[in-house]
């Protein structure tokens, strides 16, 4: 159990009693691809606050990391719904495949820049079209019987039959 | 809607129905005249039904042969559906959206994502892409395979800047299958587009072929389907590498003569065809048939019904025989090909519900029936064979005699060796003699005789697809006779997945699937050499086939021999010879779109649920599901049961439940990145070990 600091969740606190925790998210921020290590460090600890502020007095440090980890998440998706309301699951593709390379900075510094917002909307995956939907009723098909099999064939033969008759018919009266 | 057909259209069914009917009448009189002798027994009554009904069938297929030779001949057709191309006005090209879909179920995604990009590639080649949308309509139930696809089509999007022309989604359950997906499709995005054309996993389509036939349907109102023959091409096993060759050198006088008889009321073989939307929208909704699997339920082999519903609503459907640049992949083994062909046997009998259906043309109905009959042959041929050998059993046993009563003056028994030998010759010789006049062809046209490798090869080529042909036969007719047994016994064998990639067969399981066939063989030799020698030399053909099933089975899958028959210039393909533009496109491709180049994790399935960016693209292309209480304890449990015992305690079944639901991705995520105890399950992402 730790006992827990609360600040201000933009203010820097000395997180070192929640190394463990600590090294978490930094590794997480790595994994969504921020190289400066100063700011790996600033927007974890950050998260950490964050994490901090919602937490009861006393946590294990396991839940402190998952509350942390869900506040990178919640930084993240905060920041992406200023920069791209409509869409910001797809936005969050496109940052971490390198739309915006210097997002850390905006989000560390809570800023977007105009160009980023034009940026990730021209990146913006783009899975499916909008829907033009078509209606595709089911067909009937009715299975036929030997009966009517037979029909089928017994009006084949009729119009064999009168096609038969007609050229007689017509054979006849050229003579 | 449609205008009436002209006479001459009559008049070519006339003269083609007519000489498959006469010649049937011939040679089953050669064969009554055999019978009659000494009075036609209630067997041979038995026989000479069976042989009309064989008989029928290849005369058939002889004459539509035979018909297709003499237009590619004289390279004359008035009717072929291509000589109404013309040019698709520039003010219409993007009114005229074409949706190019691609169904797929668990298929290698690398392999589909490289036939995409040749595609997509070919179409920007000839400045043409602005015409089309791409869809890949996945119904893929593996984890893995699913998230791979994204990522490959991610992949594909970013590096053919494809975003927003190149489109992808998947289906969380894979209702009605390929038919279900495809109007899945039509009833989400149908109203946007004029046309699609349906490629198959395995398809490749040039871009030429692709203008060519939005033309088609653009010059032709009347027309809803044209079906372009796909030529199989890209493997490399000895066995595919026959059928390859067989399939290009006398598919097309098969298609040209195809084409001859059924001209407007043609047929849909379920890839490398365009469609009118509308009208498939507005006739194509497929029923469950009444009863349950393999006769009732889903109907399979979709495609065949839709062109037959097309033609009752008065639409016509086309197979534009010679437009070219269609392509597909075949199985690579003898195995293979058996396993696909059970799939379709099943497909081709349920079709017995329908050929007597209300108000279908008659040649869709004969469509129908020849699906049937391509499967039922089989088991007749079978029983054929079998009901011969007992007739030469009770012929063997029957001892001449040659004085009557007080009769001094012998009585010769009349030998009807020159009838039977007739028969039998009339017969092969409507087996081979297409072969012969795809050679005929060949002969005269110095630039197709170049691209088979030469005249003499190819001709050697004939020759020994020939006699693999005859080894091969009695192979799938024992694959197809008991494929037909199982299904009239009620026995459903679902949609399994193919195998399409080359490997070679293995001794076990060669022996696990021909040792019957090959026991079979060896009891019949031995019966009929005892008992019937006269009749046990005419047999060896098929009992070879049958003994040799197991060795010709293995042999047949290598590569190796493949690859040393193509160096020896056998079997060789114009695709081979000079590959076409898409199909480098496409081999070019396949290196672009390796796995490895997106594999991060132990599994695709472990990279959707740690690795940052795969997860963020994986719950962005994921629909939104709402779930109750009882499932969120239930994807809770899984989601722990992941986290203590590691992913592969999991079925495929649980993992894709995890992946379908997004707040259970996320919650897994961050439990991932967050578990501080890597102690458990002995397994600890690669993403998390490298951030750390």
């Amino acid at each position: 159990m730790v006992e827990l600091q609360r600040q201000h969740p933009d203010s820097v606190v000395d997180l070192s009693l929640h190394d463990p925790a600590l090294v978490r998210i930094k590794a997480y921020w790595r994994g969504l691809g921020v190289v400066d290590e100063t700011k790996v460090t600033l927007l974890s600890q950050r998260a950490m606050q964050r994490a901090l502020n919602c937490l009861h007095t006393s946590v294990t440090q396991e839940e402190l990391t998952l509350r942390a980890l869900q506040e990178v998440q919640n930084m993240m998706d905060e920041w992406l719904t200023v920069a791209s309301p409509e869409k910001p699951l797809l936005a969050r593709v496109a940052l971490l495949d390198g739309a915006v390379p210097d997002w850390p900075m905006q989000l560390a510094t809570h800023s977007h820049r105009p160009e980023t917002i034009s940026i990730l909307s021209q990146t913006l995956p783009e899975p499916v079209p909008p829907y033009g939907e078509l209606a595709m009723p089911e067909q009937r098909i009715v299975s036929g019987s030997f009966l009517y099999l037979m029909t089928v064939l017994k009006q084949l033969l009729l119009s064999c039959l009168d096609a038969l008759k007609r050229r007689l018919t017509r054979t006849g009266q050229a003579k | 809607m449609n205008p009436p057909f002209p006479t001459s259209y009559a008049l070519r069914r006339v003269i083609f129905f007519s000489l498959t009917l006469v010649t049937t009448l011939i040679a089953m009189g050669l064969l009554i005249s055999v019978y009659q002798t000494d009075g036609i027994s209630p067997l041979e009554v038995v026989l000479l039904v069976l042989y009309a009904i064989l008989l029928l069938w290849i005369c058939a297929s002889f004459w539509t042969a035979m018909i297709g030779f003499v237009i590619r001949l004289t390279r004359r057709d008035r009717y072929a559906i291509s000589a109404t191309a013309g040019v698709v006005p520039a003010e219409c090209a993007t009114a005229l959206h074409t949706a190019i879909v691609m169904p797929v179920y668990n298929e290698e995604p690398s392999r589909v994502f490289a036939r995409l990009s040749a595609v997509y590639q070919s179409l920007q080649e000839i400045g043409q892409l602005e015409l089309f949308d791409f869809f890949i309509l996945s119904d893929t139930q593996d984890p893995d395979i699913w998230i791979e696809e994204e990522l490959q089509w991610h992949h594909l999007c970013q590096s053919l800047n494809g975003k927003g022309r190149i489109f992808y989604r998947n289906r969380f359950r894979n209702t009605g299958r390929k038919s279900g997906n495809i109007a899945d499709f039509c009833s989400r995005w149908g109203a946007r587009y004029r046309y699609m054309i349906v490629l198959d996993a395995d398809s490749l389509m040039a871009g030429t072929t692709l203008v060519d036939m939005v033309r088609l349907m653009e010059n032709n109102p009347p027309v809803a389907l044209i079906q372009v023959p796909p030529v199989p091409v890209n493997r490399v096993s000895l066995f595919a590498r026959i059928m390859q060759f067989a399939s290009t050198i006398y598919g097309p006088l098969f298609t040209t003569g195809l084409n001859y008889w059924q001209l407007g009321e043609g047929n849909y073989w379920g890839h490398n065809a365009i469609l009118r939307i509308q009208p498939f929208a507005d006739c194509c909704g497929l029923p469950d048939l009444p009863g349950r699997e393999p006769f009732g339920g889903k109907i399979l082999s979709h495609d065949f019904v839709e062109a037959a519903l097309l033609r009752r609503a008065g639409w016509q459907v086309w197979l534009a025989y010679d437009l070219g640049g269609s392509y597909e992949e075949i199985p690579p083994t003898l195995i293979d090909y058996a396993k696909r062909d059970r799939r379709w046997c099943q497909g081709n009998l349920q079709h017995t519900r329908l050929v007597f259906a209300r108000g279908l043309h008659p040649l869709s109905r004969l469509h129908l029936l020849m699906g049937i009959m391509s499967y039922l042959a089989s088991p007749l041929w079978l029983l054929f064979l079998v009901l011969t050998g007992i007739e030469a059993f009770i012929q063997a046993q029957d001892q001449p005699v040659y004085f009557f009563g007080d009769s001094f003056t012998p009585v010769w028994p009349v030998s009807y060796a020159v009838e039977m030998q007739t028969v039998l010759v009339v017969t092969l010789a409507f087996l081979f003699l297409p072969k012969l006049l795809a050679l005929l062809l060949l002969a005269r046209d110095t630039q197709l005789r170049r691209s088979y490798g030469g005249f003499s090869r190819a001709t050697l080529s004939v020759f020994l697809e020939s006699l693999f042909s005859v080894l091969l036969a009695p192979i799938l007719m024992l694959f197809q006779a008991k494929f037909v047994l199982l299904i009239l016994a009620r026995r459903a064998i679902g949609w399994p997945v193919q195998q399409r990639d080359d490997h070679q067969t293995g001794v076990k399981e060669a022996c696990f699937a021909h040792v019957g066939q090959t026991a079979l063989g060896i009891a019949i030799g031995i019966g009929s050499y005892l008992y019937i020698p006269n009749f046990f030399w005419w047999f060896t053909p098929v009992l070879l086939g049958m003994v040799l099933a197991i060795p010709l089975s293995i042999f047949s899958s290598s590569v190796k021999w493949g690859q040393v028959t193509q160096r020896m210039g056998l079997f060789l393909t114009p695709q081979e010879t000079k590959p076409p533009r898409v199909l480098t496109l496409f081999r070019e491709a396949i290196e672009r779109t390796s796995p490895s180049k997106l594999l991060k994790e132990h599994s695709f399935f472990l990279q959707a649920l740690n690795h940052p960016f795969t997860h963020a693209l994986h719950t962005a292309l994921l629909p939104s599901r709402t779930t109750n209480r009882r499932q969120r304890h239930y994807l809770e449990g899984l989601g722990y049961q992941l986290l203590d015992c590691g992913p592969s305690s999991l079925s495929a079944a649980e993992k894709r439940e995890l992946l379908a639901h997004r707040e259970t991705l996320l919650r897994l995520h961050v439990l991932l990145w967050g578990d501080l105890d890597s102690e458990h399950g002995a397994w600890v992402p690669e993403a998390t070990k490298q951030a750390l």
